[in-house]
């Protein structure tokens, strides 16, 4: 059960109303890479190296943050390099395990691999 | 729509009708290799050059809005590292994200960005095939206290092929300290480049406080750099990327500020291969450059409240000298991306205009 914000408020102290209201104007969100489930097809996707981004790929849906972007067992990552691939069925195995359900994005994403 | 050859001659103001009709005669124009859209043919590939450094090399001829001139445009920001962030990019933070740095070179119309193994491959996959990306290799890291001075590498010359790079660049700060290990280290990071295809661009720069003597600094002197050019093409760059030279007489000055011999030079060089007219400078930093066979870019400096007016200027010195194109950052990045492009295709309209000729 993830805390609520009124609970993470209160850990927050008497800095709460300030960190949790303020607004950045300089550097406003709108130009910033704002953190989300497609980080890795939005961002990740820009950088030169696979293993890297695959990496990231696994970092992301291995955590309790999981939420959309969970392993499915015919995953086209395995196909693409056998290097990967025991750990990879590791990986999705395990997510299995999880009850994480597969979605279309993560397979789209796969494919880009 | 294309700067006119009188919107040229404004921008340069009083100087306009000594720059544009001034004529080399110690070093003419007949002895120099001249860029124009068969350089790659007609001289590079005389060279010992492999074939995919002939095609890298090619590919930036061919990009932008200088395509099939001869000349190129490049965008370099290294800056955030050799400055700092917050002294490159609080004026424009869009460039902050390395995209922003790729689009202004693209929409500039650009020949090539050059940047660091992190801002190129934050989006090589993006943008390798659609602009050639130059990897600088190597940087003055600014944040150690007191500040020093060294150039030291930031990463391999496999790092930068394994992102599609088409060049890497690196700096050495001749004069300084650390000149000799940069130029080994520089020499054998370009040799593998070259082993792997690549091309690659040297900046040039000199660095030493004996070099600045009674309130002249002598960095951007024409003999000094001309020098430090030699250098340069020894070691095998592809390009060279030096300071537009403001001043002469840095070896007579700092002999007779120390008191001491400094290096080598003749006399013969001040007045008779060249003069202090600055076309003339240029034209001396060209044939430190094997006359012409290596590309001689010269650099747009600080952004100042000139911007568009002095890399104009830069810009037509440089070709008239025999250079090979500009490379401009601070002046293009630090403001509105509108101002930035449009001050990237005044640089480019100067090469692209027929009446500027090689003096």
């Amino acid at each position: 059960m993830p805390l609520s914000v009124s609970q993470i408020e209160s850990m927050l102290g008497p800095d709460a109303r300030s960190l949790v209201t303020f607004e950045c104007k300089g550097l406003p969100k709108a130009k910033t890479h704002v953190p989300g489930s497609a980080s890795v097809d939005r961002i990740g996707a820009c950088r030169r190296d696979d293993i890297t981004f695959r990496g990231f790929y696994e970092y992301n849906s291995g955590s309790r943050l999981c939420s959309r972007y969970c392993a499915v067992p015919d995953c086209n990552c395995v196909a693409i390099d056998q290097v990967f691939q025991a750990k990879l069925e590791n990986h999705h195995n395990g997510h299995n395990e999880s009850g994480c359900e597969p979605t279309t994005e993560h397979n789209q994403s796969s494919r880009r691999l | 729509m294309l700067l006119s050859v009188s919107q040229i001659e404004s921008l340069l103001g009083p100087d306009a009708k000594s720059i544009m009709s001034f004529e080399c005669k110690g070093l003419p124009k007949a002895k120099i290799n001249v860029p124009g859209p068969d350089f790659t043919d007609r001289v590079t590939s005389l060279s010992d050059r492999p074939n995919q450094v002939l095609r890298n090399l090619e590919w930036i001829h061919r990009t932008g809005r200088l395509a099939g001139t001869g000349y190129m445009s490049i965008l370099p920001v290294d800056q955030g590292i050799e400055h700092s962030g917050s002294a490159s990019f609080a004026p424009n933070i869009d460039c902050f994200d390395p995209e922003g740095i790729v689009k202004l070179a693209i929409e500039g119309g650009c020949n090539g960005v050059a940047s660091t193994f992190g801002v190129l491959g934050a989006v090589a996959r993006r943008y390798a095939h659609k602009i050639p990306m130059i990897v600088k290799i190597n940087h003055n890291e600014f944040l150690g206290y007191p500040n020093t001075y060294d150039q030291i590498m930031f990463g391999k010359v496999e790092q930068a092929f394994d992102m599609g790079a088409v060049a890497v660049g690196a700096t050495i700060y001749f004069g300084s300290e650390g000149a000799h290990r940069q130029i080994v280290e520089v020499a054998e990071a370009f040799q593998l480049a070259h082993q792997m295809g690549m091309f690659t661009v040297l900046w040039c720069y000199l660095r030493n406080s004996a070099f600045k003597i009674e309130g002249v600094d002598y960095h951007t002197s024409a003999d000094l750099t001309g020098q430090a050019n030699h250098l340069g093409v020894t070691i095998q760059a592809d390009i060279i990327k030096q300071k537009a030279p403001d001043c002469d007489g840095g070896f007579p000055a700092v002999e007779k500020a120390t008191g001491k011999s400094y290096s080598k030079y003749s006399k013969k060089m001040y007045g008779t291969l060249y003069t202090t007219h600055p076309v003339d400078m240029v034209r001396y930093q060209v044939a430190n450059c094997y006359m012409g066979r290596i590309g001689l870019i010269n650099s747009g400096g600080a952004s100042g409240q000139n911007d568009l007016a002095d890399a104009v200027k830069t810009a037509v010195i440089n070709k008239r000298g025999g250079g090979m194109g500009m490379i401009s950052g601070r002046k293009a990045f630090q403001k509105p991306t509108k101002e930035g492009v449009e001050l990237l295709n005044a640089i480019q309209d100067v090469y692209l205009c027929k009446e500027i000729t090689v003096a």
